[in-house]
C-alpha cells in the first residue's frame, strides 16, 4: 500500500505563499489521496467478492471462512492506509523540506539581523545613560566639593574668630580677677583707716574729760575771784571765759566723737555695699562665657577635619563610581563580539540556504549538483572565525563527533581543532 | 591632554571606548574603518596613541598598522580585536604594533595599558 503514497504532489515553493498556506494545501492533498486510495481498495475487494460468489458453489467447504478472512485482511490494509496517511515518501519529504529550507534560512537570517540591531541600539542607549550618570555625578561632586570648601573656609574663619574671642575673654577674666583683687586690697586698707578713725574716739573722750575738769577749774576760779572782791574782778572774767571755752571744748569733743562714729558707720556701709557688689557674678559670667567660646572653638575644630574627611570620602566614592562606569562601558564590548559572531551565523545561514536551494533543484532534476559539498562549506566557516569562542565551539562539536567511532571524519575537523588550541594571552604588549 | 585615535567599524565599540577614555581625561578622535583612519593620519592627525580593530571593511587593522607606521614612526599602536590567534599577533608585531588586546577588555585594564604605553599619560 505504500506505493499509493508515492503520488506526486506539487509543493513547489513560491514567494507569495506563506508556509502555513503550503502546509494546509499539502495536508488537503494528502487527505484526498488517502480517501481515494481507500475507496479504490474497497471497490476492488467488493468486485473480487462478487466474482467469487458467482463462480464459487454455495456449499463449498471454507467458502464463508475464506471470504471472511479476506475481508478482515482487506479491512486491516484499508485501516493501514488510514493510519499511514501522514506517512510521506522519503523523496517527497526531502524535496518538500528542501524547498522550504530557503524560507526557513531567510527567516533566521532576518531574526539574526534584528537581534544585532536591537542589541546595538540597547548598548548605545546604555552608553548614553552611563555618560549621563557620570556627568551628573561629576556635577554633583563639584557642587559638594564647592560647598565643602566654603564650609571649610567658614569653619576656619569661625574658629579663628572664636579663638580671638576666647583670648579676649581670657584677658577680660584676668583683668576682672586683678580688679577684684585690687578692690579687695582697697577695702582692706579702708577697713584699717576706719579702725584708725575709731581709735580717735577715746581721744575725743579725753578731750571731753579735760573740758569737764577745765569747767570745774573755771568754777573754782570764779568762786575764788568772787572771794577776792574787786581785785578778783579780772580773774572772774578769765574764769568765765575759761568755762565758756570748756563748754565749747566739750561740745567740740562730742561733735568729734559723733563725727568719728558717723564716718566709721558710713565707711562700713560703703564696705558692706562693696562686699555685696564683690559677690556679683561678673567674674563667673566671664568664666562661663569663656567656657562657651572654648566649646564652640572645640566644635569648630572637629568640624574642619570632618569636612576634610567628607571631601575625601566624596572623592573616593566618585572614583569608585567612575571606575564602575568605565568597567560597565568596557562590558559593552560584548555587543561587538556577539555582532561579529551573529553576522557570521547570518552568512553561514545564507550559504546553507543557497546549498539547500541547490539540493532542492538537484532532487527535482532541475539543476546539477551544488558546486561544493557541505563539508567544504563548513571548512570555509572555520577560516572566517574571529573569536576563540567560535573555534572552541566548533572544536567541541568535532571532538564529540570524533568520540563516536562510527561517525565519519570531516576533512575540516583537524584544522579547526588546531585553530582552537592556538589561543594567545588576552593582553600582550610587544 | 593626551589624545587617542580610535578605529573600529562597530558604533558601540567606538561609543563605549570614547566614553571610557574621555571620562579618564583623554581627548578622543574616531574613524569607522582603516581607510578613513589613514586619510586622517595623512591629513595631519598626530594622536598620542592609536587603538584599532583588526577586522574592518575597506581596510583592515593590519594594513592600517603597516601604513600608519610609515607616517607615525613612534606613535604607539594597540590592536583591540576579537582575534586571539598567535599568527595574527605575530604579523601585527612585525608590522609595528605596540600591543594586542583581545575583546572584551575591562575599562580599568584598558586605562592601565594606555597609561603604560603613552608617555606622561
Amino acid at each position: 500500500m505504500d506505493q499509493q503514497d508515492n503520488t506526486p504532489i506539487d509543493v513547489e515553493p513560491s514567494d507569495s505563499s506563506s508556509l502555513a498556506d503550503k502546509a494546509r494545501e499539502y495536508a488537503r492533498k494528502r487527505l484526498v489521496v488517502t480517501w481515494a486510495s481507500r475507496s479504490v481498495v474497497l471497490a476492488a475487494w467488493a468486485l473480487i467478492v462478487w466474482g467469487l460468489l458467482q463462480v464459487w458453489p454455495p456449499n463449498s467447504a471454507w467458502r464463508t471462512e475464506l471470504l471472511a478472512l479476506g475481508s478482515v485482511v482487506v479491512g486491516m490494509l484499508t485501516a493501514n492506509i488510514r493510519f499511514s496517511r501522514q506517512k510521506v515518501s522519503v523523496p517527497d519529504l526531502i524535496s518538500d523540506d528542501l524547498g522550504l529550507l530557503e524560507q526557513c534560512f531567510a527567516i533566521l537570517q532576518k531574526q539574526v539581523t534584528v537581534t544585532i540591531r536591537t542589541s546595538e541600539a540597547a548598548v548605545l542607549e546604555m552608553v548614553d545613560r552611563l555618560n549621563r550618570v557620570h556627568r551628573l555625578s561629576a556635577e554633583l561632586q563639584e557642587r559638594i566639593a564647592t560647598a565643602v570648601e566654603h564650609s571649610q573656609v567658614l569653619s576656619r574663619s569661625s574658629l579663628n574668630e572664636a579663638d580671638r574671642n576666647g583670648q579676649a575673654l581670657q584677658s577680660l577674666t584676668a583683668h576682672q580677677k586683678s580688679f577684684v583683687e585690687a578692690r579687695r586690697q582697697n577695702q582692706d586698707r579702708i577697713r584699717k583707716v576706719v579702725d584708725q578713725v575709731r581709735h580717735l574716739t577715746p581721744l575725743a573722750a579725753l578731750i571731753a574729760d579735760i573740758s569737764r575738769q577745765t569747767n570745774l577749774l573755771s568754777i573754782n576760779a570764779s568762786i575764788e575771784a568772787a572771794r577776792a572782791g574787786a581785785e578778783g574782778a579780772g580773774f572772774k572774767v578769765v574764769a568765765a571765759e575759761v568755762r565758756r571755752l570748756s563748754a565749747q571744748t566739750s561740745e567740740a569733743a562730742a561733735q568729734i566723737s559723733q563725727g568719728i562714729t558717723m564716718v566709721a558707720q558710713a565707711i562700713d556701709g560703703e564696705l558692706e555695699s562693696a562686699s555685696q557688689l564683690e559677690s556679683d557674678t561678673a567674674s563667673e559670667q566671664f568664666t562661663e562665657l569663656a567656657r562657651h567660646v572654648s566649646e564652640i572653638s572645640e566644635r569648630l575644630t572637629e568640624v574642619v577635619p570632618y569636612l576634610v574627611d567628607l571631601s575625601k570620602s566624596m572623592d573616593d566614592g566618585m572614583r569608585e563610581v567612575t571606575c564602575d562606569i568605565i568597567n560597565a562601558l568596557g562590558n559593552m564590548q560584548f555587543q561587538d563580539i556577539n555582532r561579529q559572531v551573529l553576522e557570521q551565523v547570518e552568512t553561514a545561514l545564507g550559504s546553507l540556504s543557497d546549498h539547500s536551494a541547490a539540493l532542492y533543484k538537484l532532487v527535482g532534476g532541475k539543476a546539477p549538483p551544488p558546486p561544493q559539498k557541505l563539508e567544504e562549506l563548513m571548512a570555509r566557516w572555520t577560516t572566517n572565525y574571529v573569536t576563540h569562542s567560535q573555534r572552541a565551539a566548533h572544536a567541541e562539536v568535532e571532538r564529540a563527533k570524533l568520540e563516536k567511532p562510527d561517525a565519519p571524519l570531516s576533512k575540516t575537523e583537524a584544522p579547526a581543532l588546531e585553530l582552537a588550541e592556538t589561543e594567545g594571552p588576552k593582553i600582550e604588549l610587544f | 591632554m593626551k589624545s587617542v585615535f580610535l578605529v573600529d567599524d562597530s558604533t558601540t565599540m567606538l561609543m563605549s571606548l570614547k566614553s571610557t577614555l574621555e571620562i579618564s581625561g583623554y581627548k578622543v578622535e574616531t574613524a569607522p574603518d582603516g581607510q578613513q583612519a589613514l586619510t586622517k593620519i595623512k591629513g595631519g592627525l598626530k594622536p598620542d596613541l592609536i587603538i584599532t580593530d583588526i577586522n574592518m571593511p575597506h581596510m583592515d587593522g593590519l594594513t592600517l598598522i603597516s601604513e600608519a607606521r610609515k607616517v607615525l614612526r613612534f606613535t604607539p599602536i594597540l590592536a583591540l580585536t576579537t582575534e586571539s590567534q598567535q599568527g595574527k599577533r605575530d604579523e601585527a608585531k612585525k608590522l609595528g604594533a605596540t600591543g594586542w588586546l583581545v575583546k572584551p577588555v575591562s575599562g580599568s585594564d584598558l586605562i592601565k595599558i594606555v597609561k603604560q604605553v603613552v608617555p606622561g599619560a
